[in-house]
């Protein structure tokens, strides 16, 4: 041990939906989200939780 | 204070019975401790399979002849009785074959007849006759000089074990119908050195309901083809459905050009080695026994689509697909839906679709990570979806930064 600390600074856009919802993107549903850096929040949406329990899609 | 009085003597009677009927069924002395080796032994059971007799030889003790120009048997269908294959059907049990054994001397069988008139084994097969133990060297293996697509339907019906060489052997398979090749009392099927097979021509049902221990074709004891481009025709649904569970089939050296479709659909372990194929969309969809897929370095696969190419492979375990090209692929929906009991995906930077694991609730988190790091930078937004949960309290932002930081959304 050196005594040295490790650091390091991620940047991270997260997304997460108000309690009772999930968000979704049109293709895939999810309670948290971590964007790329190609995607937009523009590109997600909330929506109830049972929306996604109804339209689950599994593709992909 | 006892709920209920119990007779020992009874108890452990009835134990033993159940233990015993178990072990049979199983095809195992094992001593089996109760109740969770009772249990694990029951729902490792597959009650659809056949049982090997006690009285058969050990699979394990059978050697391959050390020298190729000896033991030789030669073995095929005696059409001097008036055996006609184009007629005649499925091998039954008026069948009747010669049995040969000598050398080869300039590709030319030279040998004596052992036996004439061998019928398969439920009838009057025996030791005496060899085919029950069929090791050796087949140089003319049934009907190789018979033309491409020529409407013969051979099989094995009367042999149980087939072990060798062939290294003459151009042709192999049952080429009339879905002819099965081989029969319900084929245990192994291995064949080594075919350095001459170029043609394969194995239909629907040409193994369906072998009780088979092994499968081995190729060019060596490892089941290499040598580098031969076999043509493979008819090769449909259920080629190997009943090798089942048993031994990881490991195919290498062969350039296969388009797989057909269902051709491994009873696999559940598959290792591709030095093997050139391309793949179209669902190969290996409703492989519902397919346990590990496994690519290695040395393959030149690529797939012109992934659509649905594991769609519920609910056994799938292991997918390692991280050689493969997917650069020319198309189309890509569905996937890995219902891949619920993976645990391993490798991918690479020639990915560029979505990937749907929200079913994989077994996904290791290793693995997550490795994925992280073989997938490429994209320049278009494309989503992970992990299984619920998983983001949020095994993997930290910074495992997360890894696949993000190349423009993955994981979600």
């Amino acid at each position: 041990m050196d005594g040295r600390m490790k650091t390091s600074e991620v940047k991270i856009v997260v997304l997460e939906p108000d309690e009772g919802n999930v968000l979704t993107n049109g293709e895939t549903y999810s309670e948290k989200v971590f964007l790329g850096k190609n995607d937009s929040p523009a590109n997600w949406r909330e929506v109830p939780a049972e929306d996604a329990d109804s339209n689950e899609n599994e593709g992909a | 204070m006892l709920d209920k009085a119990v007779d020992s003597a009874f108890l452990d009677s009835g134990l033993a019975q159940v233990a015993d009927a178990i072990r049979a069924k199983g095809g195992t002395k094992d001593r089996l401790q109760f109740p969770d080796e009772y249990v694990s032994a029951v729902e490792d059971m597959d009650v659809t399979r056949w049982s090997k007799p006690a009285d058969w030889p050990d699979l394990d003790a059978l050697e391959l002849p050390t020298d190729r120009s000896e033991n030789v048997i030669y073995l095929l269908y005696d059409r001097k009785c008036g055996f006609d294959p184009v007629s005649f059907g499925v091998a039954n049990s008026s069948t009747r074959m010669t049995v040969h054994k000598g050398n080869v001397v300039d590709g030319e069988f030279v040998g004596e007849l052992v036996a004439s008139n061998v019928a398969k084994y439920t009838d009057t097969l025996t030791d005496e006759y060899t085919v029950y133990r069929l090791i050796g060297s087949f140089d003319c293996f049934f009907f190789h000089d018979y033309p491409a697509g020529a409407s013969y339907d051979v099989s094995l019906q009367g042999v149980v074990w087939v072990r060798g060489t062939a290294p003459f052997l151009k042709e192999l398979g049952s080429p009339y119908k879905n002819r099965e090749f081989a029969s319900i009392h084929t245990q192994a099927f291995e064949l080594y050195d075919v350095a001459s097979l170029t043609y394969i021509v194995l239909n629907s049902n040409a193994f369906r309901n072998m009780p088979m221990y092994r499968f081995y074709l190729g060019v060596d004891e490892n089941g290499d083809f040598g580098g031969n481009t076999l043509t493979r025709t008819g090769v449909g649904p259920m080629f190997f459905q009943p090798i089942g569970a048993r031994d990881e089939i490991v195919i290498q050296n062969a350039n296969y050009g388009n797989l057909a479709s269902d051709t491994f659909s009873g696999v559940a372990r598959l290792r591709l080695r030095n093997v050139t194929a391309n793949i179209s969309g669902n190969r290996f969809q409703g492989a519902i026994l397919l346990k590990s897929l496994v690519v290695e370095d040395s393959c030149n696969i690529t797939f012109d689509s992934v659509y649905g190419s594991f769609f519920y492979c609910e056994m799938l375990e292991t997918l390692d697909l991280h050689p493969v090209s997917f650069s020319g692929a198309t189309a890509a929906s569905n996937t890995f839906s219902g891949c619920r009991s993976l645990k391993e995906l490798r991918l690479n930077d020639t990915w560029a679709f979505d990937i749907n694991l929200s079913n994989a609730m077994s996904l290791e988190k290793d693995s997550v990570t490795q994925l992280f790091s073989d997938l490429g930078t994209i320049d278009t937004a494309h989503t992970i979806t992990l299984p619920y949960g998983m983001k949020n309290y095994l993997l930290t932002a910074e495992e997360i930064a890894v696949v993000t930081e190349k423009g993955w959304t994981v979600a």
